[in-house]
C-alpha cells in the first residue's frame, strides 16, 4: 500500500550542504513545511560517521551533491543518500544538474529516488519527496521510477564513457554512461554488444534514468534459431 | 535409356580418376615453389599435434645433396592417422575442428605446400610414435624416382613399417628430406624463420606454448633470430615492478638499451603513495614504432613485425612462472591499451604495437584463479596490479608527453634563428648575382621580406588573439560554474521562501505588493542561470568528439540556449528547416560554433539599426549530397567592408569586436569540407550568410 501522507514518526529533517548560508536557507525551507531541521555544521569526516550520526539525529534528510569543494565532507551527496537508501532512510537529494553532475549521479541513481535542481526546494517538495522515500522502500514505485529489465545496446565506448541505446526509452536517443558503471567482471565492452539491465523506462528526461543489475545478453544461440524455425 | 527392363548386355563397369605420378611434381614443385613454405606447413602440423617443441635442423644445405630433419614431441600418428591423414594431399580441415588437447585451435594445413616440403630430397622417412601407444614405432620410406611418368599414382606401393620402440623412445614424429636436390638460399630460410616466429609462443614459459627452433649452422644469426623473435626491434623497453613492500620503481629503455627514463615510487602512484597490495610483479613493455622513418635502422621490416604484433601484441600474465589465459591473447586488453590510445594515438602503446608480460611471484597466494581456469578472481590484490601496470603505463606516456613538448618547444625557438641564417644565405646568393640583375633581385627580395614579416605578425597577433579568447571561455566557464552553483541557487532558494512566508502570512497582501517583484527575481535568476548555461554547454568535453551529428537538432538546441537574449532583444527567429533530418559525421561543438556565431552577428548588426521590426530566419535546404544553411536578418547588411574581407580575422566593423566570429566559422566549416559565401543584402535586406555543408543523409 502506498504511503500518501507524510507519517507524523517523520519529524526531524537533517540538513547536509557544505555552504553555511544554503544550509540556512534549506533549513528555512523544511520550517516552512512544518518539519524541524536538523542542520549538519560540523565537517564529515566519513560517511560511516555521518549515517551513525543521522540514524539518532534525524528521520529524513536532505542533501547537497557537491559536499567537498568547501572543505566539509571527503564524499559527494550521490554516495549519502545512496547509502541510506539501503537502511531505508528517506534522503533527497539537491544537485545544479549540469552534465557532469549528472555523470558521476549515475552510478548511484538506482538508489535516489528524488533530485531537486538547486534552489528549488519547496515545502510541499520536501513533503512529498519524503513519501516518494518511503513509498521505495515498501517497493512502490511512481511510473518514472520503477524498474524494468531491458536490452541495451553499446554504440561507442571511450576511456571515461560508453555510449548506448536503450530501444525501450528511446531508439534514437544516445546516452551516455561513466564506464565506472559497468561492473568489472563483465569483462571487456566493446560497441555493437547487448546488455540488460534494469532501467527505468518510465522516466521521461535523461538524467533520471538509472541502470542497475547489467548482464551480458548472450546472441542467441542456435537453439534459439531452430525455435524461431520450427 | 530404359530403366524398367534388363538386358542383358547392360552392364556398369565402375571406374576413377587415375593420376600420373607426374602430377605430384606438377603439385608440389611447379605450384609452390618456395620450399620455406612448406616447411612451416610441416611445423604447424606439430603444433597441430600438440608438440611442444618442434626443431628444424638444415645441414648442409648450400649445396644440393643436404639434409633436413623436422623433429618433434607431439602426438605422433598410427597406421590409420598416417593413411588417413600424413598421406592425404589437398584436404584441408580448417573449418569446424574442435580444439586440441592442449586447446590449440589446429591450423589444419593439409595443403600442398607440404608436398613441395617432402618433395625437396630424392627420399622421404618418416618416424613416429603415437602418444596413445608408445610401445611401438612407425616409419614409412617414400622414394621419388619410384614416380616417373610410366606409372600412375595408386600403383606405387608404400609400406608403413610397425616394429616395438625397443630404445623407448618419447611420443613424436620425425620427418627427414634426405639428399636435397637443390640447395636452400639464405633468402628463404629467412623465409622459415619468420614463419617459425609466428607460430612461437613469445615468452617460452607457457607450458601449453609452442617452441620451435632452427638448426642451420650456415645461418646463425637466423637462429638466433628464431629464438629472440623481435624484442630487440621495439623502440622502447619499459620496465618496472612492484618489491615485497609493495614499493614500485620503473625505466624506460630506448632500443639501444640506454635507460632514457627512471621513476621511483612516488612517480609512479601519483596520487595516493600508499604501496600496491598487490603480489610482487615485474612488467615488461616493449613498445614498437611501426612507421618508415623510425624503423629503418632495424634488422626485421616493418610488415614482418606488425604481422607479429598482430599475433602477440598485449599483455601476459605469469603467476609463479605459469602463465594464466587468457590475459593477453587476441581481444583480450585486459588493461585497456587501446582505449587509453584513443586519447593519445601517438604516445600511447596499443595491443598492435607492443608486447609485454607481467610476472608475479605470489607466494602469499593473494591471487585466486576462477574454478573455470579463466582468469582470475577480481579481488583487491588484482585490480591493485592493474592499478600498478597503468600507472607505469601513465608514467611513460607523460615522459613522452614531456620529450614531444621540450622539442616542440625548441623547434620554436630554434625558428627565428633559422630563418635570420637562411636570410643571410640569400642575400649572398644574390651578392653574387651580375651588377645589372643584382639591384633588381635586391629590391624584390626586400618587398618579399617586407611582406613576409608582415604575415608572419598578423599570425603572431592572431595567435596571441586565440590566447586570450581562450583565457576568457576558461575563466567564463569556472565563474559559470561557480555562479550557477553557490549565488544563484541561494537568491532562487531565499526567494522561494520569502514567497511561501508572504503567501502564509501576508494572505491576500502578496498579490498586492509583493507578487511582482517577487516574480521579476525568478526571472532574471532563470536568466542569469540561462547564461552559466550556455558557457558551461559549450565547453561540454562530449561536444568535441567527432561523431554523427543531427544538424537540425543542434541548431534547435542553441535556439533554445539563446531564446532568453532573442527574446529580450526584441529579436524573431523563424526556423524554416528542410524535410528530414540531415546528419554529418563532425562534431557537435563545430554546427554549435557556426550556429552560435552567426547568431551573435545578427544581434549585434540590430544595434547598427533604429529601431523597428528585428527578424533573424535560419533557413536550411538538401540540394545533392549537400546541407545549405543560411542565416538571414533585416538588420544593416555587409557595409564598410569586402564581403570577402569579412571571414579575415581580426576584421571587425565594431571597435571593441574581436574580428574572429565568422572567422571561426570559416574555419569550422571547411573542417567539415563544406563552403561559406555572403551576400550584403539578402532577401531580408540584411546580411544572409550561406554556409553549404556535405551531409551523409537526412
Amino acid at each position: 500500500m502506498s504511503t500518501m501522507v507524510l507519517p507524523s514518526r517523520i519529524q526531524r529533517v537533517a540538513v547536509i550542504d557544505d555552504d553555511k548560508q544554503a544550509r540556512d536557507a534549506m533549513a528555512e525551507s523544511i520550517e516552512d513545511a512544518n518539519l524541524q531541521p536538523v542542520i549538519q555544521q560540523d565537517r564529515l569526516n566519513s560517511l560511516a560517521d555521518l549515517i551513525d550520526k543521522l540514524k539518532i539525529d534525524a528521520d529524513a534528510a536532505i542533501c547537497d551533491h557537491r559536499l567537498k569543494p568547501r572543505n566539509y565532507a571527503a564524499f559527494q551527496g550521490a554516495e549519502a543518500v545512496a547509502q541510506l537508501y539501503r537502511i531505508h532512510f528517506p534522503a533527497l537529494l539537491i544537485t545544479a544538474w549540469s552534465t557532469e553532475d549528472i555523470d558521476n549521479i549515475r552510478p548511484y541513481r538506482r538508489e535516489i529516488p528524488v533530485m531537486i535542481k538547486s534552489g528549488g526546494l519547496e515545502p510541499r517538495i520536501i513533503r512529498e519527496g519524503i513519501i516518494q522515500c518511503l513509498n521505495e522502500f515498501k517497493n512502490t514505485y511512481v511510473k518514472e521510477r520503477q524498474p524494468w529489465r531491458v536490452l541495451l545496446r553499446i554504440e561507442d565506448v571511450d576511456p571515461s564513457f560508453i555510449y548506448i541505446i536503450v530501444p525501450s526509452w528511446d531508439s534514437n536517443t544516445g546516452l551516455r554512461l561513466p564506464r565506472s558503471i559497468i561492473p568489472i567482471h563483465l569483462g571487456d565492452i566493446k560497441p555493437g554488444m547487448r546488455l540488460f539491465s534494469e532501467v527505468n523506462t518510465g522516466a521521461s528526461k535523461n538524467e533520471d534514468l538509472y541502470f542497475d543489475h547489467f548482464e551480458i545478453a548472450e546472441e542467441p544461440g542456435n537453439s534459439y534459431a531452430d525455435l524461431i524455425r520450427s | 535409356m530404359s530403366m524398367g527392363s534388363t538386358n542383358p548386355n547392360d552392364r556398369v563397369t565402375p571406374t576413377n580418376f587415375r593420376f600420373s605420378a607426374n602430377i605430384l611434381r606438377r603439385l608440389g614443385e611447379e605450384l609452390n615453389p618456395s620450399p620455406s613454405r612448406g616447411l612451416v606447413e610441416l611445423a604447424k602440423n606439430a603444433y597441430d599435434a600438440d608438440a611442444l617443441n618442434c626443431a628444424i635442423e638444415l645441414r648442409n644445405v648450400e649445396r644440393p645433396g643436404g639434409v633436413i630433419t623436422i623433429t618433434d614431441d607431439g602426438d605422433g600418428m598410427d597406421t590409420q592417422e598416417i593413411i588417413n591423414g600424413w598421406l592425404v594431399l589437398g584436404k584441408s580441415e580448417k573449418i569446424h575442428r574442435s580444439k586440441t588437447r592442449l586447446s590449440r585451435q589446429p591450423s589444419g594445413d593439409k595443403g600442398l605446400g607440404r608436398l613441395a616440403a617432402l618433395r625437396m630430397g630424392t627420399g622421404v622417412s618418416m618416424l613416429s610414435i603415437p602418444r596413445e601407444s608408445p610401445g611401438v614405432e612407425h616409419s614409412l620410406l617414400i622414394e621419388w624416382e619410384r614416380y616417373t611418368e610410366e606409372v600412375l599414382v595408386e600403383e606405387i606401393d608404400l609400406k608403413i613399417e610397425t616394429r616395438l620402440n625397443i630404445e623407448q623412445k618419447t611420443p613424436g614424429t620425425k620427418i627427414t628430406l634426405e639428399n636435397l636436390r637443390a640447395s636452400v638460399n639464405r633468402n628463404e630460410i629467412q623465409q622459415l624463420a619468420r614463419g617459425l616466429i609466428l607460430l612461437a609462443d613469445p615468452f617460452g614459459n607457457n607450458p601449453a606454448g609452442f617452441e620451435p627452433i632452427l638448426i642451420t649452422p650456415e645461418y646463425e644469426d637466423l637462429e638466433r633470430m628464431v629464438k629472440a623473435k623481435y624484442f630487440n626491434d621495439a623502440e622502447f623497453h619499459l620496465i618496472a615492478k612492484v618489491d615485497e613492500r609493495g614499493f614500485s620503481e620503473a625505466l624506460v629503455e630506448d632500443w639501444r638499451g640506454e635507460t632514457i627514463y627512471s621513476a621511483k615510487h612516488n612517480d609512479l602512484r601519483q596520487r595516493e603513495k600508499s604501496p600496491y597490495k598487490c603480489p610482487v610483479a615485474n612488467f615488461d613493455l616493449w613498445v614498437f614504432i611501426l612507421e618508415p622513418g623510425v624503423f629503418s635502422m632495424r634488422t626485421a621490416s616493418i610488415s614482418e613485425v606488425r604481422k607479429w604484433l598482430n599475433e602477440f601484441g598485449g599483455i601476459y600474465l605469469y603467476h609463479n612462472g605459469l602463465r594464466v589465459a587468457s590475459y593477453g591473447d587476441k581481444g583480450d586488453d585486459w588493461l585497456g591499451l587501446n582505449l587509453m590510445r584513443a586519447r593519445s594515438p601517438e604516445l600511447r602503446p596499443s595491443t598492435n604495437t607492443s608486447v609485454g608480460r607481467i610476472n608475479m611471484t605470489d607466494n602469499e597466494r593473494l591471487l585466486t584463479q576462477k574454478t573455470d581456469r579463466s582468469g582470475f578472481i577480481v579481488n583487491e590484490a588484482f585490480q591493485e596490479l592493474q592499478v600498478f601496470a597503468t600507472d607505469a603505463l601513465n608514467w611513460m606516456a607523460r615522459r613522452r608527453l614531456d620529450e614531444r613538448e621540450k622539442k616542440r618547444r625548441a623547434t620554436r625557438s630554434e625558428a627565428p634563428i633559422k630563418s635570420a641564417k637562411e636570410k643571410t644565405t640569400v642575400k649572398q646568393a644574390i651578392s653574387t648575382v651580375p651588377e645589372e640583375q643584382r639591384q633588381k633581385v635586391q629590391k624584390a627580395f626586400a618587398k618579399y621580406d617586407r611582406a613576409r614579416e608582415s604575415e608572419v605578425s598578423e599570425l603572431r597577433k592572431e595567435v596571441q588573439l586565440y590566447r586570450t579568447l581562450g583565457t576568457i571561455g576558461i575563466t567564463s566557464a569556472v565563474f559559470a560554474h561557480e555562479s550557477a552553483n553557490n549565488p544563484l541557487k541561494l537568491v532562487a532558494q531565499s526567494i522561494r521562501t520569502v514567497q511561501h512566508r508572504c503567501r502564509t502570512y501576508l494572505a491576500g497582501k502578496y498579490d498586492e505588493y509583493l507578487k511582482d517583484p517577487i516574480e521579476r527575481i525568478f526571472r532574471s535568476v532563470d536568466s542569469l542561470r540561462v547564461l552559466a548555461d550556455v558557457t558551461l554547454s559549450l565547453v561540454d568535453h562530449e561536444k568535441r568528439r567527432a561523431s554523427k551529428v543531427d544538424i537540425h537538432k543542434v541548431i534547435k538546441g542553441i535556439i533554445e540556449l539563446y531564446t532568453p537574449f532573442i527574446t529580450d532583444r526584441d529579436v524573431v527567429i523563424t526556423l524554416e528547416l528542410s524535410e528530414g533530418n540531415p546528419y554529418l559525421r563532425g562534431s557537435v561543438a563545430a554546427i554549435e560554433s557556426i550556429t552560435s556565431n552567426l547568431l551573435n552577428n545578427s544581434l549585434i548588426a540590430f544595434e547598427r539599426k533604429p529601431p523597428g521590426e528585428r527578424k533573424i530566419v535560419i533557413r536550411t535546404k538538401i540540394v545533392d549530397n549537400e546541407l545549405e544553411l543560411r542565416v538571414l536578418d533585416n538588420g544593416p547588411g555587409i557595409e564598410g567592408i569586402d564581403k570577402n574581407d569579412i571571414w579575415l580575422p581580426g576584421q571587425t566593423t565594431r571597435p571593441n569586436g574581436t574580428g574572429l566570429g565568422l572567422t571561426i566559422v570559416r574555419d569550422a566549416v571547411t573542417d567539415l569540407g563544406g563552403r561559406v559565401d555572403a551576400v550584403e543584402k539578402g532577401e531580408l535586406g540584411g546580411a544572409e550568410i550561406i554556409i553549404s555543408l556535405l551531409i551523409l543523409g537526412a
